[in-house]
């Protein structure tokens, strides 16, 4: 009967240590799915202004001999930012990304400066919907990018924190790059209508 | 017994860097405390007499009542400094959870007065109903005109009227439609994009009876139906058929995992994944779900809407 003693305790012993380690991983595989939702999120808000754009560019193209270059400088901008494969994992992926976006916001910041020279264009209810619909988009993507740090944030925390960051190096939890706020950018672009009028 | 006298020492400690903390904050314009139901404004500017709030609110509650769907309606006097209007619209529409936990279905109108902004925070269930150009058309058609003659009162009943007319699909009173001009291909793009928008919620809702039915075949079921209306509708006998086939596995397999999701959800205690049925915006203003205390009901917003001024 004694010999059996300790074999039983050692794999009990294992047995819990499993549990537990299983039960660690399930939670951190479950934390980070969490993290990855915000992530697409984010993705799904910037897809959303993408999905924006060839409509503004048809309306501004459609009215006398708009700067072209302007618009080239939109549309080229808008397809290398949506055809980028991002994983919110990878901090250089996700730079590359970002910086792909920050092109979209500046070409487009551009396009709509430019418009204020055209009243005809600026007065039509399709350029105002557009504009309201793009200001509702930027101020989209600025609450997914603010969600993401704060999902990231206590999960970057506890994948660094003893004992779980032993755990989440060996199975390769990596921590999530933040959304850096630019200057201004916490700020959602806003149209005065009052002066199109 | 020191571990206890050691107890209260950190307690203490907690509570001092808490208040120490509250106190640092206090520059930043703080969130009213949420309003009930049955009275849900709150008015930090001594705009509306107390006669015209219970009329507002009765407004209100004739469509929490026939649709479910709620609003809150928030007026201060300035942001200040520290804030600005998206910002502190969200976490107002947000800290309050206007809307329905598991519908989202919340529309918060901000008002501030001395500022002269605007805004009109619609919760992620009712970004469809109630668009973005639509809310700024509210906010241009009917609040602005009026604000600008002193007509508070006047402007917000019409807002609110204006608001269930979008969300309940009744035909704005106050707005003139001036979709007609602006172009098919506009139209067309908005309807697609409605339609999206529209149908995500029918199919999460679909999919989360699905999660939380008890049968397995129940999807095989419904993919097997879509599949003979499609069959019938375009009459193609071999296209039909395979996509009455593959339509009903899908079905069957989108039912397997979405109840096998819920059912270890459930076993948590927390929400099914998104995808599953379970919550889609991750709301943060849950506290009020609680139900009884006659607050909102803790519906997630992910920043849709529109901002105006007068």
């Amino acid at each position: 009967m004694k010999k059996w003693t300790i074999p039983a305790v050692i794999i009990g012993a294992l047995l819990l240590l499993a549990v537990m380690f299983g039960g660690t991983y399930n939670s951190l595989v479950q934390d980070r799915e969490k993290v990855a939702k915000s992530f697409s999120d984010v993705k799904v808000q910037y897809q959303r202004r993408a999905d924006l754009i060839p409509n503004l560019v048809n309306t501004v193209k459609g009215s006398s001999e708009f700067e072209q270059s302007t618009l080239a400088q939109v549309t080229e901008a808008r397809a290398r930012a949506t055809s980028i494969n991002v994983s919110a994992e990878n901090p250089q992926q996700v730079q590359e990304y970002m910086n792909a976006q920050n092109q979209v916001s500046s070409s487009l910041g551009r396009l709509i400066a430019t418009v204020e020279n055209y009243p005809d264009i600026k007065s039509t209810a399709a350029y105002q919907d557009l504009m309201t619909n793009l200001d509702g988009t930027e101020n989209r993507i600025a609450v997914a990018r603010g969600d993401f740090n704060e999902a990231a944030r206590p999960y970057n925390a506890r994948i660094q924190t003893f004992p779980t960051n032993v755990f989440a190096g060996i199975f390769g939890f990596a921590k999530y790059p933040y959304f850096e706020a630019e200057a201004g950018s916490e700020k959602a672009p806003t149209v005065d209508f009052n002066q199109a009028q | 017994m020191t571990w206890r006298r050691k107890t209260l020492a950190t307690l203490a400690l907690a509570l001092l860097i808490g208040v120490l903390g509250l106190g640092e904050y206090s520059n930043a314009l703080v969130v009213p405390p949420a309003p009930s139901l049955d009275r849900p404004i709150v008015d930090q500017t001594g705009t509306l007499s107390e006669q015209q709030m219970s009329d507002l609110s009765a407004q209100i509650n004739t469509s929490q009542k026939t649709k479910d769907y709620q609003i809150g309606i928030l007026l201060i006097p300035t942001l200040g400094g520290d804030e600005y209007l998206e910002g502190y619209s969200l976490k107002v529409a947000r800290e309050w959870g206007i809307g329905q936990k598991d519908k989202d279905n919340g529309v918060l109108l901000l008002i501030v007065k001395n500022d002269r902004k605007m805004r009109i925070e619609v919760g992620r269930g009712l970004e469809g109903d109630l668009t973005d150009v639509e809310s700024s058309r509210i906010m241009r058609q009917v609040l602005a005109p009026n604000f600008k003659q002193n007509n508070y009162y006047h402007g917000i009943t019409a807002a609110v009227e204006s608001i269930q007319a979008q969300v309940e699909g009744r035909a704005d009173p106050n707005t003139s439609e001036d979709q007609a001009s602006s172009g098919v291909t506009e139209n067309i793009f908005m309807l697609v994009l409605f339609g999206i928008f529209w149908l995500i919620p029918w199919m999460m809702w679909i999919v989360s009876i699905l999660a939380r039915s008890k049968s397995w075949w129940a999807g095989g079921a419904l993919g097997a139906l879509a599949g003979g209306a499609i069959a019938l509708v375009t009459g193609g006998a071999v296209i039909a058929l395979i996509g009455w086939a593959v339509l009903t596995l899908v079905g069957l397999i989108l039912d397997y995992f979405v109840s096998k999701n819920y059912k270890q959800h459930l076993a948590k205690g927390d929400d099914a994944s998104w995808w599953a049925g379970g919550t889609w915006g991750g709301s943060s203003g849950g506290s009020w779900g609680g139900g009884s205390s006659g607050g909102f009901g803790g519906g997630g917003f992910g920043g849709g809407g529109a901002s105006g001024d007068w």
